[in-house]
């Protein structure tokens, strides 16, 4: 099973989770993490990696989805990816989280087939409005 | 309009730095003084991939980034950012020769033990020791998160707080 750790600035995570289960019900594979503006940042890699390690520890694999390329959530995970094992994800919106609460409910998925497919799931979620509904 | 920035922040490059710091100063350098990051190789390759990729990322061991600042301080397509994880590297640069009359307060993160004065910032007893010594070379020390911030005089605050 595919379990999914969402690492942002601020608050951003369990709102987001919060949010997506509002739409979609809850789900048991999300868990969000916030680095506070005076977090320790030691103490937020530690959580992670043992966080990681029981997930593997109960057959688990992981997604961990950032908020932003380059921001200090991002820079801690980048440092955790193993390939096939823990992959990750930056840019998170909320499409990608109401996508990975469905899909996650599928038990047979393979970790980097989802890391793609999210990472497309999210891209193709923006738009102008100009492209709909200027005639 | 400022082109330089000297700063304290122990996240080194993230989202205060490329989202609002570079585009400020219009940086096309960020430097990093630190003496054991240069070693470590995954984490400078995370910190040269989080910049923009057309800012030019040096970590360098704080001598050295020291003499490439002071050989090139300033000039078209060199707007700089240099980045300190900590006080005490900046006490080093200074030791080194770095030339500062101005240096930017980021992040400094909190720990038991360790004193909150701003959201952003806590000290402990070496962290004062070390801003006394930076204040005795006259140097203005300003906490600023990013450029829209109002800029708040560090040592008048901790003063304030009877902390010196």
């Amino acid at each position: 099973m595919i379990k999914t750790i969402i690492v942002t600035h601020h608050t951003l995570a369990d709102n987001l989770i919060e949010t997506a289960e509002i739409i979609v019900g809850k789900s048991e594979h999300l868990t969000g993490i916030g680095i506070a503006e005076n977090g320790d940042i030691e103490t937020v890699r530690k959580r992670l990696v043992e966080m990681i390690k029981k997930f593997k520890k109960d057959g688990h694999k992981i997604l961990i989805l950032t908020d932003m390329f380059g921001g200090t959530p991002s820079n801690i995970c980048l440092a955790l990816y193993e390939p096939g094992k823990v992959e990750i994800v930056s840019g998170v919106n909320l499409p990608i989280v109401l996508k990975l609460a469905s899909w996650l409910k599928d038990e047979n998925q393979d970790l980097k087939e989802i890391a793609a497919k999210i990472t497309e799931c999210g891209r193709k979620n923006i738009f102008t409005a100009a492209e709909f509904l200027d005639l | 309009m400022k082109r330089l920035l000297f700063r304290v922040d122990d996240r080194l490059i993230h989202g205060q730095i490329i989202a609002a710091w570079v585009p400020y100063i219009r940086a096309t350098r960020i430097i990093v003084a630190d003496d054991q990051l240069p070693q470590n190789e995954m984490l400078s390759k995370i910190l040269r991939l989080a910049a923009p990729t057309n800012i030019r990322v040096e970590i360098l061991p704080i001598r050295q980034a020291v003499a490439l600042i002071e050989q090139q301080r300033s000039g078209p397509g060199l707007f700089t950012i240099m980045l300190f994880a900590g006080l005490d590297k900046v006490v080093q640069a200074l030791a080194a020769g770095l030339t500062l009359t101005e240096l930017n307060i980021g992040n400094i993160r909190n720990a038991p033990g360790k004193l909150q004065v701003s959201d952003s910032i806590s000290l402990d007893r070496k962290e004062i020791e070390d801003l006394k010594v930076l204040q005795a070379q006259e140097i203005q020390i300003s906490i600023q998160p990013v450029p829209t911030a109002p800029v708040i005089d560090l040592m008048a605050l901790l003063q304030r707080k009877g902390l010196l």
